[in-house]
């Protein structure tokens, strides 16, 4: 089950990525640049994975509420960069890469409140969490793959 | 697993309604194909009498056309939509599969019987939201099965582009994520819920082509969903993914630019042709069994069919660029998908092979499940034979715009399924409700679909190779003199004779249901493992242990007199 729906999620962003480099060559591209705040995020993305790994390994509730507030400071950085592309005038009709970024970060971000809404109730039950961690480091690197293909 | 510990539902909400047992909700899954192919077929009988009396309805003189153009164009894309994703998705792959698969791999229920209610209950919805977007404003969605931008992107191109678009893709996106969840419990449940004994290469090919057609299914339809997005920001948030820019509404050009149809093209096919398999797959899985159980020998080529399957879906997934021939694709690209394509013919031509010589030398008893496989194997020849001339792009760019291309997609997705899915329905119905149908009835019901149904659309061929166009309101300001319209009269009979065949088909089947013959767990004589379950199969399956499976599927010898010619693959202890 794991390994399935991980690669649905792949397919999923295949399917955008496939969509990115076609629409990329037409004439009305302009590029944008990226929020400083998405950079920000980012780091506490990595961080919440980290801490969340660290959080199952030994068992830890604080730790663990940590990594979920990290993971709670991605999205509020998320929110924070799409103000910030708004705010440069960049909106989601504006320009192709500007949409483009609105509309992966914002799938991306669907899916990872997703997994915090699993890793919470995982938790709440003592379930096992090695699942659901396994799928927000997915996330993590789809992520950083995202950003990847926007910024190249 | 904790299905063995599951209680029996009590009530009839429980039981019925909101039911977690894969038997019950495959039925629900088959009823409501059952209702959804009344709208859906009844749409084929109107279209066809559109095509053929354009001027007057039905003929009648002096009478106003049968349809608006803007209607007809909502009742293409209804017809489609409904019966590829309403009907035979959800009776062969939802339906059939959700019965068929713990039964035959000897599990009391699938790995997550609650996520399967979920699939259900989110397919109703799905259903009610396509049923009523022919009621709003501007009717039902009118941009074909396929929803081609600008036609799905832009509100205002025709009236159906409207609500109806919108609510089509609510649909499909409430469809999606039912597939999506059946797909992975499927994929699941025979991988790790197989009884003792059940090895990979010792399940039934059914079995098999579920699996097939549901890894297909969970990677071909992200993509899908992918376009989906896009073209809703495109409808509703104003973006310019597939909209090319100096298009003219109403005298106002459209404030998009850069975006281009072809990608939306691109995506949806990604997923188009590999739900193709996903639904003739399971129809050639359910064939084999069928054919093993009436010839009374084992199936020749097991293990080469297993392996042709997933070669099948592994060349099904890099073939879509076939039905983009005459978008102006590079040639190169287009050579590469035609020989892909061609390539394809390979293990099919293996499946094809092994379901025909599964017949040599054996005792073939001419049951109801059998004419139905046995015109299975048929139209799989004679379909595959058309697509070989849509696999070239050199003839290709002939066909394309032709009703070449309708009689050829009919016969693969429309005849090949209908037919396996009658007779998984024949077969299987002694499982389901513990009778068996009337056989006279059967005999009738067959031959008054098969041989109209085949006509149908090997005809539709003939009028392809001589130019008639698909997608057309009215094909009468061409001249195409007396034998195309003598052709066209002809099909349109055809067509509703078939559709009046299904009363048989209903009759019996409501008749069967409370006065049919009783049949007892194995009417059949078949070895597969449902038939060790009593008729119908009880609330988790088997009243005893789980069954031990000893040996392969298919274990029939002609040598023996019947009746002692076949071994269990196992059974309950």
């Amino acid at each position: 089950m794991f390994v399935s729906f991980l690669a649905v999620v792949a397919m999923l962003f295949a399917g955008f990525t496939a969509a990115y480099l076609i629409r990329r060559p037409a004439e009305d591209w302009v590029p944008v640049s990226l929020p400083v705040w998405g950079w920000w995020a980012t780091g506490a993305l990595i961080a919440s994975s980290v801490t969340l790994e660290l959080a199952r390994r030994q068992g830890s509730q604080q730790l663990l509420n940590l990594g979920l507030g990290l993971g709670l400071l991605f999205l509020a950085g998320q929110a924070l960069s799409w103000r910030e592309l708004a705010s440069e005038g960049v909106y989601l009709r504006s320009t192709p890469h500007g949409a483009f970024y609105f509309m992966l970060s914002a799938a991306h971000g669907l899916h990872l409140l997703g997994g915090l809404v699993g890793l919470v109730l995982t938790s709440r039950r003592k379930g096992d969490l090695k699942h659901i961690a396994g799928y927000w480091h997915f996330m993590g690197l789809v992520w950083l793959y995202t950003l990847f293909l926007l910024t190249t | 697993m904790a299905i063995a510990e599951q209680h029996e539902p009590k009530g009839f909400i429980q039981k019925y309604v909101f039911s977690q047992d894969h038997k019950v909700i495959g039925l629900q899954y088959i009823f409501t194909a059952m209702a959804m192919c009344l709208v859906g077929g009844g749409l084929s009988v109107m279209i066809r009498a559109q095509l053929t009396w354009p001027e007057n309805a039905w003929g009648a003189e002096g009478a106003a056309p049968l349809v608006s153009p803007e209607a007809y164009l909502s009742w293409v894309t209804m017809h489609g939509t409904i019966m590829v994703f309403f009907v035979v998705s959800l009776a062969l792959v939802s339906g059939f599969g959700n019965f068929l698969i713990p039964l035959m791999i000897g599990a009391r229920d699938m790995a997550y019987p609650f996520l399967n209610m979920l699939s259900y209950w989110t397919i109703v919805p799905a259903c009610l939201l396509m049923l009523v977007s022919f009621l709003v404003e501007g009717g039902a969605a009118a941009a074909g099965w396929t929803a081609y931008p600008p036609l799905s992107a832009l509100p205002e191109a025709v009236p159906g582009s409207g609500l109806g678009q919108t609510l089509w893709l609510l649909a499909m996106a409430l469809f999606i994520v039912s597939f999506t969840m059946g797909g992975l419990n499927y994929i699941v449940t025979i991988l790790n819920c197989r009884a003792a004994g059940m090895s990979l290469m010792r399940l039934p090919l059914t079995v098999w082509t579920y699996l097939t057609s549901a890894v297909l299914g969970v990677l071909a339809f992200p993509p899908l969903t992918a376009a989906a997005i896009m073209l809703l920001l495109d409808r509703h948030a104003g973006t310019s993914f597939f909209l090319p820019g100096g298009l003219v509404f109403g005298n106002e050009v459209t404030p998009h630019d850069g975006g281009t149809p072809l990608l939306f093209q691109h995506l949806f096919w990604f997923l188009g042709h590999p739900e193709v398999y996903v639904l003739v797959l399971p129809g050639i899985g359910i064939t084999f069994d069928i054919i093993a159980t009436f010839a009374r020998r084992s199936i020749f080529g097991y293990r080469t069919s297993v392996w042709s399957l997933v070669i099948v879906g592994f060349l099904s997934m890099i073939v879509w660029g076939h039905h983009m021939y005459v978008t102006g694709m590079n040639p190169y690209i287009g050579e590469y998908f035609s020989i892909a394509t061609v390539l394809i013919t390979a293990p099919f031509a293996v499946l094809g092979m092994n379901l025909v010589a599964s017949l040599w030398r054996s005792r073939i008893s001419f049951e109801a499940p059998m004419l139905w496989a046995l015109g299975t194997v048929a139209v799989i020849g004679a379909g595959g034979f058309g697509g070989l001339f849509l696999a070239t792009s050199i003839s290709d760019i002939y066909f394309h715009e032709t009703f070449f291309v309708v009689g050829h997609f009919h016969l693969m997705i429309g005849v090949v399924t209908t037919l396996s899915i009658f007779g998984g329905v024949y077969h299987w119905f002694p499982k389901m409700f513990g009778r068996k149908m009337n056989r006279r009835l059967a005999n009738l019901h067959f031959w008054t679909t098969y041989l109209p149904i085949v006509g149908v659309f090997v005809l539709m061929h003939f009028q392809g190779m001589s130019g008639l166009l698909r997608r057309y309101y009215d094909h009468s300001i061409y001249d195409f003199g007396g034998d195309g319209k003598v052709l066209a009269l002809t099909i349109t009979y055809l067509t509703i004779i078939t559709a009046g065949s299904q009363v048989i088909f209903l009759a019996n089947f409501a008749h069967s249901l409370f006065k049919g013959e009783v049949a007892g767990s194995n009417p059949w004589l078949a070895t597969t493992l449902e038939w060790t379950s009593p008729s119908p199969a009880p609330h988790g399956n088997w009243a005893g242990t789980l069954p031990l499976v000893e040996r392969g599927p298919y274990e029939y010898d002609p040598g023996r007199e019947y009746g002692e010619d076949f071994t269990p693959q196992g059974a309950s202890q």
